[in-house]
């Protein structure tokens, strides 16, 4: 479907991104908020995606010629932020990543950061029954909660660990590895029910993460982002800064009305 | 309780013996006496005027009088001693039974005065105590046992509630005030006045307030107003505090107290650090019955902590938390004695001598203040030009002695472990050093025991090593952090590390070492520039006081690894997987040492708070510390920053993150306005880039040898450091940030600033000192000289007053989740749910015990008083509990059990919030049919699809409970009796055993029965799933009442000021004109004054006693008012304050 996938270009690292010249058609900004329970890969798919890189952990390769910020980034506790451009068809992305901490504590920050937010990808871990049951949670949250266009889509991720256990165990029918436990079928079937963009990806092989991005920046409604982001400019925003310490974390919106808005 | 007392002694009559003069009261009437004892009633029960005139007396003087009371009169004089009060005359029939048969004849056997009044004040002190144990009735202050008393009368508050004080104050509604009393107890804080015969009440929950602000009083003048805001945006305005301030600080301690439990509460599932135990070994939970003895019974210690007057204890509380917090001392520790002293350093011999003679202060002396605490003696230096501030360790002292020769001084000498002397002259009186030095006796003795722990733990100081003879040899066996095996951050040259060792050796030798080093006038500086790689682990726990706690728990750390090896929790799970992404940049943490070191921290502390467990960016923290720190360092440090340094931080609802940030933003409102501004119009959300600079602690945000600087600071100097250093990083970003437009471009800034503070500031100074000066000189420059105006005490203060709002916003947050994550929602709308929620919780905020963390499910005794704020009919009020009741009691109770055991599905013995909605949700929802079985299978208890004889006949029971306040008219008596009757005529075999004699009565039959007659069918049709109040009180009620209030006490005052007051009874109902508005204000007969009191609008009119008995917990205010006369138009009068005064000087006249 997307064979445009390699385009997403690099650049260089994030701290740069903001002088590095713009390419030749203006990029439209998204903002995109990453969510999923602790430990499903969210930071490792956004770094294959941004750096075209995996950091295994264990490897002592990160001293060398990893830029320090990034390795803060990698570590990140509550949340990271990186951009990325990314060119799809006649469109051109700059992707705004908001990284967040995963740990269920964190979870009345998460408004702060997916406000305002076009886009989101829930992550879970195919290995991890329970991170899909999260992953919904967060879903649910999201479409009662956020930008009532925002295009959510939900990533498996780690599906390497699922080929690597396939190809051990050969003589096994496909699909009854004990490794995955998360069937394919259910999660697209959930995801198609739900409305949301679907992908199996591992940050590690980098199988999957360019679509994740490719996809989301096809289906962003561009017109409105630019018409609303003219909008906010002039501070008639239709999302009022959230308060977290007067409304409770997450918005202003009455939930339930979000769906119904026409704007 | 009190099982010995006579049988027949009534309750809650008896009072601590009071005197009373009966000559200057005119308000009794004695309806019954003897030689030693007077019966009385209030008088002036007729006269309008008088009545109104009584009650605003007895506001005023806050000395709300029962109507009846006994006396026990002292021989001729008129004082007498008031024994017994009571509101109504049977009880104090009763009381007065008791007292001639049990007092009278002994009194008369007596012979002296003194004998008789010793005996009676004995006896009666005796009853009192026992019955009231554990109340503020045995209070040693006997106003606060008098305004507890009218309190708890007044409010209806159970006697378990303790007053924290009260307060002369006037309260504003919208268009009138009202003068009277205010009264702040644990969990409440209420206002009573009754004033010319009206009556205004309210009552507020603490845990409800949202905001506590000073203002200025009404007309603007005095700063004797406080506002209260809660939680459904009610303003509440009180003026004419003349404690004002102290009215403040005992709401924002109490609410602060209420905002803790709140938290404990709400908060989602149980301790994550908590042990994982497999089901199996959960199976002997504690039956229902020892639950409800194990709350019921209070502990005797607990009982006897509560003697003292609760204000006493928190001003108490607060002093010991200041001075606690002043020198970093271990929580244990409560300032015991306080001495003013002049500490002379050490001096050489000659020195001495010289000075010796004349009792004159060297310069070199600091004059200040000396205290004591159980294990440490602490001095603080109070001269304005000098610094010095030291705590001495009493298990370092060796030897103290009072130096002879100075004839008028308390001097003494203390020499330490390391043979370093301290004088101190004592400056007090004579009497106050006299006592000092008692205690210092008393304290020292006590800690001799660990005086054995320090050898070994001071050879786990560094400073021991540096300050050896054989130094380079003691350096070897001095644990430390990582960076010894894996290098130090930095260039050790080029952060002149040998330098700074040094100097620190110099300083540690003139100012003491590790537990006993001293903080001179040079220390800040020395720690400003960065501390010395191998000492900086040491200062850093000196300076935070995790030094203390570690030698006064010595091998804890050990210990709990040992206990819990192997062991798993939520939050081991966690740990697991952050081990590998904290500082993964330092080498140690590519290594299984490193890894290993950081687990067994983390684990350790999760064990110790279970509660906390562990956070994502404890991790971080933790592996920073641990290149500086042994393992056993960093863990109890890790405690003091949890504790102390930054308070609910890393919680389960981080509620202290969120609370420093609106700091944050309200420092950054008032010292860059402009900044903030910008930020509001671009919508630019401040905590997105700052939160993690406070969570970790800028470890991740600056590159680490800078953050180790930011520490070095944070430790000495406490949490102000990170607002200072946030608030000097937006303001040197000032004019960059101005230009960001949206929250990513807001973070590019300060992301580019952070990776750039290694860069020179004048790369072409001339001087190579002007070279070598960074953005990081600047950024601490900036820090501390332009932010000096946040200090440790204003963040304490402003994290006190703001926490509200955060818990409240937390609260709101964790009830829409809950709500949300919902599996079934049993089809109760948005709002029921809401209503649901809140009284769900409600009831386990008050059963919880205090600090004590509740279960995740709610009991059987929680569950009870959840019913009654849901439903009129599971409420049990003090009439259900007497004797006459108690057969129906027993019947309710059963009905109750049997409902918990529908709604606890899964056979847990505990409702959790989703089993309360499924089990309500459904009956609510039931119609007439399905809750005809319903109630069927309820009472079917042996589950075989009948009802046998028994069991109908518990049906009828339960029917007959649940009628027991419908009122007289006897519907509900004939309709459950109908159905006895005809239940037994339809009762027939089962088909399966129709041989059988045993008779049993069918689903069909039942049903068929109830259908028959009217009032039952009413009642299974939609009454009883009516009778679930899952709406809220709608709040407009609060303004209409308050204009009632008004208009009827416009009317009221009109009246006095016409000078019609005393109009004739008995005409006042029938002849009054319509009122000035819309006024529907109760008329009450004459006699029922006290009792009508405790009426509450909004509710439906019962009888009045059942509705004083209710628990208020359910609605949280109610302004009541009362008019006790038929109103007028007449002119209204301009203030009717001023009424008062004429009035009070018309009485003294009388």
């Amino acid at each position: 479907m997307s064979t445009q996938s390699t385009d997403s270009q690099r650049e260089a690292t994030p701290s740069q991104a903001a002088s590095t010249p713009a390419a030749p058609t203006k990029a439209v900004q998204v903002k995109l908020v990453l969510l999923g329970e602790a430990a499903v890969g969210k930071s490792s798919l956004v770094i294959r995606f941004v750096n075209r890189d995996f950091q295994e952990n264990r490897e002592p390769t990160i001293g060398g010629d990893v830029p320090l910020t990034l390795v803060h980034l990698v570590i990140c506790d509550a949340a990271a932020f990186l951009t990325q451009k990314c060119n799809v068809d006649d469109r051109s992305i700059k992707f705004e990543i908001w990284d967040t901490a995963g740990q269920e504590r964190f979870h009345s920050l998460a408004p702060m950061y997916y406000r305002n937010a076009q886009a989101a990808v829930v992550v879970y871990d195919v290995t991890k029954a329970a991170s899909l049951d999260k992953a919904k949670s967060w879903v649910k949250e999201l479409q009662r909660q956020a930008n009532p266009n925002i295009v959510i889509a939900l990533v498996g991720n780690k599906l390497d660990l699922v080929q690597q256990a396939e190809e051990e165990d050969e003589d096994a029918e496909e699909g009854t590895s004990t490794v995955r436990q998360v069937p394919q079928e259910e999660a697209a079937a959930y995801a198609q029910e739900s409305g949301l963009l679907f992908f199996e990806t591992s940050a590690r092989t980098g199988d999957g993460v360019d679509q994740v991005f490719s996809d989301i920046a096809k289906s962003i409604p561009l017109e409105h982002i630019l018409a609303s982001s003219r909008g906010s400019r002039q501070g008639g925003s239709n999302n009022p800064r959230i308060d977290l310490m007067r409304e409770g974390a997450n918005g202003l919106r009455a939930p339930g009305e979000g769906s119904n808005c026409a704007c | 309780m009190a099982t010995n007392l006579p049988p027949e002694l009534p309750k809650d009559c008896f009072t601590i013996p009071t005197q009373v003069d009966i000559a200057i009261n005119l308000f009794w009437e004695t309806l019954k006496e003897n030689d030693s004892f007077i019966l009385q009633r209030i008088k002036a029960r007729k006269n309008a005027l008088f009545r109104g005139m009584m009650g605003t007396i007895q506001n005023v003087f806050d000395t709300k009088q029962p109507p009846y009371r006994i006396l026990y009169r002292r021989g001729a004089s008129t004082i007498c001693i008031q024994i017994a009060v009571a509101e109504t005359e049977k009880q104090i029939e009763a009381a007065w039974a008791w007292v001639q048969e049990n007092l009278a004849p002994k009194v008369v056997v007596l012979e002296s005065v003194s004998e008789k009044e010793e005996w009676v004040a004995t006896k009666i002190n005796s009853i009192v105590t026992r019955i009231d144990a554990g109340t503020d009735e045995i209070s040693i202050d006997e106003n606060v046992r008098n305004a507890s008393r009218s309190f708890r009368q007044t409010f209806d508050i159970a006697s378990t509630e303790h007053l924290v004080n009260y307060y002369s104050a006037a309260y504003h509604t919208k268009r009138f005030t009202s003068q009277g009393w205010l009264y702040i107890s644990e969990n409440y804080i209420a206002f009573y006045s009754f004033l010319l015969g009206i009556e205004t009440k309210l009552l507020l929950e603490l845990k409800d307030i949202q905001d506590i602000k000073k203002e200025k009083s009404k007309r603007g003048v005095f700063s004797d107003a406080i506002k209260l805001i809660t939680k459904d945006k009610q303003e509440y305005f009180f003026s004419n505090l003349f404690k004002r301030d102290e009215v403040y600080e005992t709401l924002i301690q109490l609410t602060g107290l209420a905002m803790q439990r709140l938290l404990k509460n709400t908060s989602l599932g149980s301790s994550p650090g908590a042990e994982i135990i497999t089901i199996g070994e959960t199976e002997d939970m504690a039956p229902t019955e020892k639950e409800i003895a194990a709350i019921k019974s209070l502990p005797t210690t607990e009982v006897q902590k509560l003697v003292q007057p609760m204000k006493m204890n928190l001003a108490m509380q607060k002093q010991n938390e200041l001075f606690r917090i002043h020198f970093r001392l271990p929580a244990s520790e409560n300032l015991n004695y306080e001495v003013p002293a002049t500490y002379l350093p050490e001096k050489k011999e000659e020195e001495e001598k010289s000075t010796a003679n004349g009792n004159e202060l060297a310069a070199t002396d600091y004059t200040g203040r000396l205290s004591l605490s159980e294990a440490y003696l602490t001095f603080q230096c109070l001269e304005k030009q000098k610094t010095l501030e030291f705590v001495l360790p009493l298990y370092t002292v060796r030897r103290v002695e009072r130096l002879n020769g100075k004839s008028q001084i308390y001097s003494l000498k203390m020499v330490t472990w390391h043979q370093s002397v301290h004088v101190f002259n004592l400056s007090g009186q004579k009497v106050q050093c006299e006592q000092f030095c008692e205690v210092l006796k008393h304290n020292l003795k006590n800690q001799i025991k660990h005086m054995k722990d320090l050898k070994q733990f001071l050879a786990t100081c560094a400073s021991e090593a540096l300050l050896s003879d054989d130094e380079d040899k003691a350096w070897d066996s001095v644990p430390g952090g990582l960076g010894l095996v894996f290098d130090f951050p930095g260039d050790p040259k080029k952060l002149k590390d040998r330098s700074k060792m040094k100097l620190w050796k110099q300083y540690l030798q003139a100012n003491g070492r590790n537990l006993t080093m001293m903080h001179a006038a040079n220390f800040p500086k020395l720690i400003r520039v960065g501390l010395p790689n191998r000492l900086r682990g040491e200062i850093w726990e000196a300076c935070s006081g995790a030094m203390y706690l570690r030698f006064m728990n010595q091998g804890q750390f050990q210990n709990l690894l040992e206990t819990y090896k192997d062991k798993m929790s939520l939050s081991i799970e966690e740990i697991e997987k952050d081990l590998n992404r904290s500082l993964p940049e330092y080498a140690a943490y590519q290594t299984s040492e490193g890894i290993d070191s950081l687990r067994r921290v983390l684990s350790a502390y999760s064990w110790k708070d279970p509660e906390l467990g562990y956070c994502q960016a404890m991790n971080i923290v933790t592996s920073a510390l641990l290149i500086y720190m042994s393992e056993e360092q960093a863990f109890f440090t890790l405690s003091i920053l949890c504790d102390d340094y930054l308070p609910g931080y890393y919680s389960t609802s981080m509620y202290g993150a969120l609370l420093d940030q609106l700091i944050f933003e309200h420092l950054l409102e008032t010292t860059m306005p402009m900044l903030h501004e910008h930020f509001k119009k671009a919508d630019i959300q401040l905590s997105v880039a700052c939160l993690p600079w406070f969570l970790s602690l800028y470890i991740n945000s600056m590159p680490l040898l800078f953050a180790f600087r930011v520490l070095d600071c944070f430790f000495m100097e406490g949490p102000k450091i990170l607002f200072q250093i946030g608030l000097a990083v937006l303001k040197i970003n000032g004019a960059e940030l101005l230009k960001a437009t949206d929250d990513g471009a807001f973070m590019h800034v300060l992301k580019n600033f952070f990776a750039s503070l290694d860069d020179p500031i004048y790369p072409n100074a001339d001087t190579a000192k002007a070279r070598s000066l960074t953005k990081f000189n600047e950024l601490l420059l900036v820090a501390y000289r332009d932010f000096h105006v946040v200090t440790d005490t204003s963040i304490r203060q402003l994290r006190q007053t703001h926490q509200l709002k955060v818990v409240a916003g937390i609260e709101s947050f964790t009830k829409r989740s809950a709500i949300r994550n919902l599996d079934d929602s049993a089809n109760l709308s948005k709002d029921e749910l809401g209503v649901l929620y809140d009284k769900y919780y409600n009831a386990i905020y008050y059963d919880q015990k205090r600090g004590e963390r509740s279960d995740a499910r709610m009991n059987y005794v929680t569950y009870e008083r959840f019913m009654g704020s849901v439903a009129n009919w599971a409420k049990f009020t003090a009439r259900d509990r007497t004797a006459e009741r108690e057969v129906q009691l027993g019947i309710g109770q059963n009905f109750m059990t049997r409902l918990f055991e529908y709604i606890d599905t899964k056979k847990m013995n505990g409702l959790t919030f989703q089993d309360v909605v499924t089990g309500i949700g459904h009956i609510v929802r039931n119609g007439l049919m399905e809750q005809i079985e319903f109630f069927f299978n309820l009472h079917d208890i042996d589950k075989d699809g009948f009802l046998s004889k028994e069991e109908v006949l518990q049906l009828s029971e339960t029917l007959l409970w649940l009628f027991r306040e419908k009122g007289e008219e006897g519907e509900h008596l004939t309709g459950v009796s109908g159905f006895l009757k005809r239940a037994y005529e339809y009762l027939e075999a089962k088909p399966d055993e129709e041989s059988s004699n045993n008779k049993y009565l069918s689903l069909g039959s039942c049903r068929m029965i109830i259908l028959a007659d009217e009032t039952l069918e009413t009642f299974f049709d939609h009454e009883f799933a009516q009778s679930f109040q899952l709406t809220e009180a709608p709040i407009e009620r609060q303004s209409s009442l308050s204009r009632e209030i008004f208009d009827s006490l416009f009317a009221a005052g009109s009246r006095f000021a016409s000078g019609r007051g005393s109009r004739r009874p008995g005409l006042s109902n029938t002849s009054s004109k319509a009122p000035s508005s819309t006024s529907i204000s109760s008329i009450i007969p004459d006699n029922q004054v006290s009792d009508a009191k405790s009426d509450e609008i909004g509710s439906p009119s019962e009888d009045s006693q059942v509705v004083q008995a209710t628990t208020p917990s359910n609605g949280t205010q109610e302004a009541v008012q009362k008019e006790d006369d038929g109103d007028e138009d007449e002119e209204y009068g301009d203030d009717v304050l001023e009424e008062v005064d004429r009035l009070l000087d018309e009485f003294e006249k009388s």
